[in-house]
């Protein structure tokens, strides 16, 4: 497939001789073109399974492939967005988006014009000149997404994009990345803690359970888009997910 | 543009947004003349004492008046010789200043990102980092042929450890996640350097420049005073010796006007290379 995880493993060494178990035994697989919302209690081990698909941490136990090919470090067509979007301080908006678009092969005036084109799409024009500390929530992660996106990787994946931003902003956000992501063939793996947002945007969900972090279930959404929170089939599928999580945690 | 500024008045803090012209506020007005009460104070006590000749705790009665010092100053101004020691002293800073800036920031850099590096060479330095600058004088008279080397050899070890200390920290601190980043975004790990470490330890430059502009010019003062024929610390002192007092205390006041000149460039640089933060 597109992404195979077999059998992973991980531990994060705390001290000399503690380790702590992050993920254990966990085999997954992600097709091309696949929205995918990765859905769990807080310290289940996303972050952690999203580090590993970015080749950002290496698993202890198991092999992770990209293509068929393993997975063997940070790459440019894998492209990872942090949960605090890690935005360069000293650069500008526009000087952010930039970043990656100047380790590309392509002529200066192209660069520019791509530039123009994210900031017009991703709703930043009129502050392209600003530093990340006087930017908003969203505005920060639009930044993010966008620096990130115009690069055109294979894969998106995205750790918590939406948590830090409120409800109304929330949902804005949401339908605007479905509406990007419609005309482009990107992957995309997303993690997230709001079962409501994991069913609003995905294809299929899969479900985490803490300590050791494994896959308790893998939940396929096939409403039509645009989908509606309110729809009884919705209400339906959030309630029977909202259960997996009591049921696991009582 | 767009940098707020909080300027605390008698009224309570306000911020500001900077718009390229001056905005007064009442409060700003009276704290610059409250600033300009407290300073003729104090030159007024300086008269007082030394007319009434006092002598104890302190000899004010031996110091010159401010009348006779801001006179004979004022008559300086036009002397061309005062200028020469005052230009001769700032080279030798800012020869000191610029070449602990192109050796400090790459050392510091290279001790910042390998553990070896740090302990082979950083290990070294902390030996003589304790050592007060004035120390050494001795074996920078022996180790160069002039004099103007060995002081610029004080200044230069003056702005030098601050500066390494400062980047040596601020590099251990560069947050991975941007390194990984970066790398994400495909950046080269020989651009790494250029494109995210020197950016991100840029305001702890400055800080180590401060600090190590102070240290410049303590050293270069010192230096002059004890081997020097030329510079502003060789006169003052060299006025001290031949009785000339009101020399003295205007040689004591232009270092000090100095140091404020370049710790207030070193700020106004600072703004205009750190614009984000
Ligand atoms: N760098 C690290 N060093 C040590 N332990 C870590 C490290 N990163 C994560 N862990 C541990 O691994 C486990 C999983 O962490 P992870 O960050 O993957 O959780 P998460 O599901 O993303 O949580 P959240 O929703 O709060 O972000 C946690 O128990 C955490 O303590
Ligand atoms: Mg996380």
């Amino acid at each position: 497939m597109y992404i195979d995880l077999v059998r992973i493993g991980k531990n994060y060494c705390v001290g000399k001789h503690k380790s702590r178990n992050a993920i254990s035994n966990l085999s997954l697989s992600i097709s091309e073109n696949e929205i995918v919302t990765v859905l769990g209690q807080s310290g289940c081990g996303k972050s952690t399974l999203l580090k590993i698909i970015a080749g950002i941490e290496k698993p202890d136990a198991g092999q992770a492939y990209f293509r068929g090919q393993p997975i063997t470090g940070i790459a440019m067509e894998r492209g990872y967005i942090y949960q605090d979007y890690s935005l360069f301080p000293w650069l500008t908006v526009r000087q952010n988006i930039g970043f990656g678009l100047r380790n590309k092969n392509i002529p200066k005036h192209q660069k520019k014009v791509l530039i123009e084109e994210y900031l017009e799409k991703f709703g930043l024009k009129g502050a392209e000149q600003l530093y990340p500390r006087q930017l908003s929530g969203g505005m920060k992660q639009r930044t993010a997404i966008a620096r990130s996106f115009c690069l055109k990787p294979d894969l998106l994946l995205l750790d918590e994009p939406f948590s830090a931003l409120d409800m109304m902003n929330r949902h804005k956000l949401q339908d605007e990345l479905l509406e990007i992501l419609k005309g482009e063939k990107i992957t995309y793996v997303m993690v997230t803690h709001d079962i409501e947002e994991a069913i609003y945007l995905s294809d299929r969900i899969i479900v985490m359970t803490p300590s050791p972090g494994a896959i308790q279930a893998i939940i396929p959404v096939s409403m039509p888009r645009p989908r509606t929170r309110t729809s009884s089939e919705f209400l339906t599928m959030r309630e029977e997910i909202a259960d997996m999580f009591y049921s696991k945690s009582i | 543009m767009g940098r707020s500024k909080a300027i605390v008045t008698t009224l309570g803090t306000l911020t500001v947004q900077r718009q390229g012209k001056h905005t007064f506020t009442r409060g700003n007005m009276k704290s610059t003349l409250n600033k300009m009460i407290a300073v003729m104070s104090l030159i007024g006590l300086w008269y007082t004492l030394v007319t009434l000749n006092v002598m104890w705790p302190f000899q004010f009665g031996n110091l010159p008046g401010p009348d006779t010092v801001f006179r004979v100053w004022f008559k300086l101004l036009g002397d061309l010789s005062y200028y020469d020691n005052i230009t001769v002293s700032s080279i030798r800073v800012l020869a000191g200043i610029m070449i602990g800036l192109v050796t400090a920031v790459p050392l510091g850099l290279i001790i910042g990102l390998s553990a070896k590096t740090s302990d082979i060479v950083f290990t070294n330095l902390e030996i003589f980092r304790p050592i007060p600058l004035i120390a050494y004088l001795p074996v920078a008279m022996l180790l160069f042929k002039t004099i103007e080397a060995s002081i610029v050899f004080i200044t230069f070890t003056g702005a030098f450890f601050p500066i390494l200390i400062n980047v040596v920290q601020a590099t251990k601190r560069v947050p991975v996640q941007l390194v990984q980043t970066a790398y994400n975004l495909g950046c080269k790990p020989h651009k790494l350097i250029l494109r995210v470490y020197l950016p991100a330890i840029g305001p702890d430059i400055f800080t180590g420049l401060s600090v190590g502009t102070g240290a410049s010019w303590m050293g270069v003062i010192t230096g002059e005073m004890m081997s020097g024929q030329t510079g502003i610390g060789y006169s003052t002192w060299q006025a001290y010796q031949l009785l000339d007092y009101s020399q003295s205390m205007i040689g004591m006041f232009s270092i000090g006007l100095l140091g404020f000149v370049f710790t207030r460039c070193v700020r106004f640089t600072e703004k205009i290379a750190i614009r984000w933060l």
